[in-house]
């Protein structure tokens, strides 16, 4: 009949290769359906592939179609926001990409103020939990899409990394001279910041959502619960290294106080993505 | 009311019975109609039935032609059955008293 074999050259290895990359966007059952029944038809290469591509945009076309995959980027609100509002404007409490460039450069030239009484170890938990953090939220941004769109993610995923790099990154990008001079480096430090805290986490993140689906209900606490933690400690880090430099400059030293100046923006994130995974998965039980 | 393409599929499912699934009724339609059947047009419209309720379909065996990988099998429900039989029998009452042949011969070109 009219796609088999005789009408045109087998399905070779190119373009069985062909054939599972198109397959990705058909639910896991329906590949499994769709290409055992072109092996099993001896199907002609090029006629399996448009047939394969036509069904696959079918199906894509349809996901667009559905209200989830038009409110699902309200699951990269929290993230970006967590991600962009602190640099971007400047407020304390989530800026954590600058804090980041911050300890770098305290550590790697000016060193720490003994006098002020912060010593590295504190900057080192500084830069280790800041990074968690930014990580963490762009694993969770990428797990939430992936979750909730699960095939059209990655739609959505390019398009995030296309956004994050030409309509945030380079406008709203954090002055790192003083780490490099050149401004080449400056650059390939910058990105290299992105690429490594966010974009990489982000897409794993959006790889893992897709792949696992929901996380059970004690996965979804460990997982808020660690955030939540991890912004307190953050939070309480940064007041104390604002105190003891603002203490520092009137020639005073901040010893072992411990201050916290609560910013609770972040813990709203932390359950707005929550509620987002929850609300998903109550959908698909 | 069914569309054509529909009521083939269904009674390609209901003529294979226990053994349709989706290159087997591909095949059964193809053979009918001696024009090509494509597997978009084959699984959505078996996803467009299922959701109306006129056939349900699960994941079978895997067999080795198929390089290991599972069947979508087919089977016609009592819903389906009464929608393929009212086509039927309305395309049937519709051609009622019409010779295509002769109908061929008077047709202008």
């Amino acid at each position: 009949m009219g796609g088999h074999a005789e009408n045109g050259a087998p399905m070779n290895r190119m373009c069985w290769w062909l054939a599972h990359r198109l397959s990705r966007g058909l639910e896991s059952g329906e590949r499994d359906a769709v290409l055992g029944d072109i092996a099993e038809a001896g199907e002609a290469g090029g006629e399996a592939l448009l047939d394969l591509l036509s069904l696959t945009i079918r199906r894509q076309a349809a996901l667009w179609s559905t209200a989830r995959t038009w409110l699902a980027p309200a699951g990269l609100i929290a993230p970006v926001g967590m991600l962009v509002g602190g640099w971007s404007s400047g407020r304390r409490g989530f800026n954590w990409l600058g804090w980041v460039i911050g300890q770098i450069h305290t550590l790697l030239s000016q060193g720490v103020f003994g006098e002020s009484g912060m010593t590295p170890a504190d900057n080192v938990v500084r830069l280790v939990g800041g990074v968690f953090l930014i990580a963490g939220w762009a694993v969770i941004g990428g797990f939430v899409l992936g979750s909730v769109l699960r095939r059209s993610a990655g739609i959505y995923a390019a398009l995030a990394c296309v956004v994050w790099w030409f309509a945030i990154v380079i406008p709203f990008g954090v002055p790192v001279r003083a780490i490099f001079r050149a401004p080449l480096w400056q650059t390939l430090f910058w990105l290299a910041v992105q690429a490594i805290l966010i974009v990489i986490p982000f897409l794993w993140g959006v790889r893992r959502g897709t792949r696992v689906g929901f996380l059970g209900w004690s996965q979804m606490a460990l997982v808020v619960s660690a955030m939540a933690s991890l912004t307190l400690i953050m939070q309480v880090e940064d007041s104390r290294q604002t105190l003891a430099y603002a203490l520092w400059g009137n020639g005073e030293s901040l010893g072992w106080q411990m201050v916290w100046t609560p910013h609770v923006l972040p813990f709203f994130a932390i359950l707005w993505e929550f509620a987002i995974l929850s609300a998903a998965k109550e959908k698909n039980t | 009311m069914l569309g054509e393409f529909e009521y083939l599929l269904l009674t390609a499912a209901a003529r294979l019975g226990e053994g349709a699934y989706g290159a087997a009724i591909r095949q059964e339609i193809e053979d009918a109609t001696g024009r090509r059947c494509s597997i978009g047009a084959l699984y959505t419209t078996l996803d467009r039935l299922e959701t109306k309720g006129l056939v349900k379909t699960w994941m079978g065996e895997a067999t080795p032609q198929r390089g290991g990988r599972a069947k979508r099998m087919v089977r016609v429900t009592a819903k389906g059955i009464g929608e393929a039989e009212a086509f039927y029998n309305a395309v049937t009452r519709v051609s009622r008293g019409v010779s295509w042949g002769a109908t061929r011969k008077t047709a202008r070109p």
